[in-house]
């Protein structure tokens, strides 16, 4: 509670629940957000750092949990990941038609189907144009072969672990899905760009898949 | 007319595509009201969408810091919103001062 409502004045909210992301499940940002109000509507105001990082964060958070999608999480995804229905579905060997069905919840994705988009998903969110992962026109990237046996290596165990994940169709509807983000610090003051901690300001939280 | 609107702000639209891009870690600020988004029924991921594939239309320096620009364009969806935001380019800070969804 504050006493006045004055521009730049924060408001204290801790943790802060995202209701405005778009995503069909609780997205809560334990830090790093700051609140404010409008000069002119007196309206509050939130500031989130890094808002595309907090997007990607929270894509790889939910493929990593092994809920089945429902239809409107793979809608969010698609959308988070910034690629179109049309696309995604010819990635996905679907028609459009069956796609949409989907994202509507009148059909049910298979399983491999939602695997492949959960593993794609996953990926696209760490690229700088996400579309690219879905795109079978780009070609594939040349590694030096020193770097291959490892990237490769890396790249059967990543894979393994969306392959063997066992999607839970059965679960408590009641069992709202929450996922939780904070914010290490950020770059240090006065470096140049590209120079940052070794703790970058990342948001993390939800899927620890690359720590493991 | 958008042609010549997408030759006219070009820089603006270079830059806030690139904003929106940016995918390494960063303090890019992004300010909003949540019932401005709430009442137009347009959620992050939508503004996303368009400050990444959207045009600039009009951009007028304000008197304090940062220029008040429109951008338009499609929520990842082909459906077009319309929103005006500030930006502070120097400190790579965006607010959104106001958002719509165009019905036609």
């Amino acid at each position: 509670m504050q006493h006045e409502r004055e521009a730049g004045v924060p408001v204290v909210h801790k943790p802060y629940h995202v209701d405005t992301l778009g995503a069909p499940f609780k997205v809560i940002l334990k830090n790093g957000v700051k609140f404010g109000v409008d000069k002119e509507t007196g309206e509050e105001t939130v500031s989130i750092p890094d808002t595309i990082g907090l997007i990607n964060a929270v894509v790889r958070a939910r493929v990593c949990h092994a809920r089945k999608l429902n239809g409107e999480e793979i809608k969010f995804l698609r959308k988070a990941v910034g690629v179109r229905a049309k696309v995604l579905a010819e990635f996905l060997d679907m028609t459009p038609e069956h796609f949409s069905r989907c994202e509507n919840g009148m059909k049910t994705m298979s399983v491999q189907s939602e695997k492949q988009f959960r593993i794609s998903a996953y990926l696209a969110s760490m690229l700088e144009t996400p579309e690219d992962m879905f795109n079978r026109n780009i070609p594939k990237p040349k590694l030096p072969s020193n770097a291959a046996k490892k990237i490769e290596q890396s790249a059967v165990d990543f894979v393994k672990v969306f392959m063997s994940m066992k999607i839970e169709v059965f679960f408590d509807p009641d069992n709202e899905l929450s996922f939780e983000f904070s914010r290490s610090p950020g770059r240090k003051k006065g470096s140049k760009p590209g120079e940052f901690d070794t703790e970058d300001g990342n948001w993390s939280g939800g899927c620890d898949l690359l720590a493991a | 007319m958008v042609v010549e609107q997408q030759l006219e702000f070009k820089f603006q639209t270079e830059w806030i595509r690139e904003y929106a891009r940016a995918w390494s870690p960063m303090e890019a600020g992004f300010t909003y009201a949540p019932e401005v988004l709430r009442r137009a029924n347009v959620f992050i991921v939508d503004l996303r969408n368009l400050l990444r594939n959207g045009v600039v239309t009009y951009d007028e320096k304000l008197d304090g810091p940062g220029a008040l620009w429109i951008v338009e364009g499609d929520d990842g969806d082909g459906n077009l919103i319309v929103a005006e935001i500030v930006v502070i380019s120097e400190e790579l800070d965006v607010t959104v001062r106001s958002v719509r969804r165009v019905v036609y």
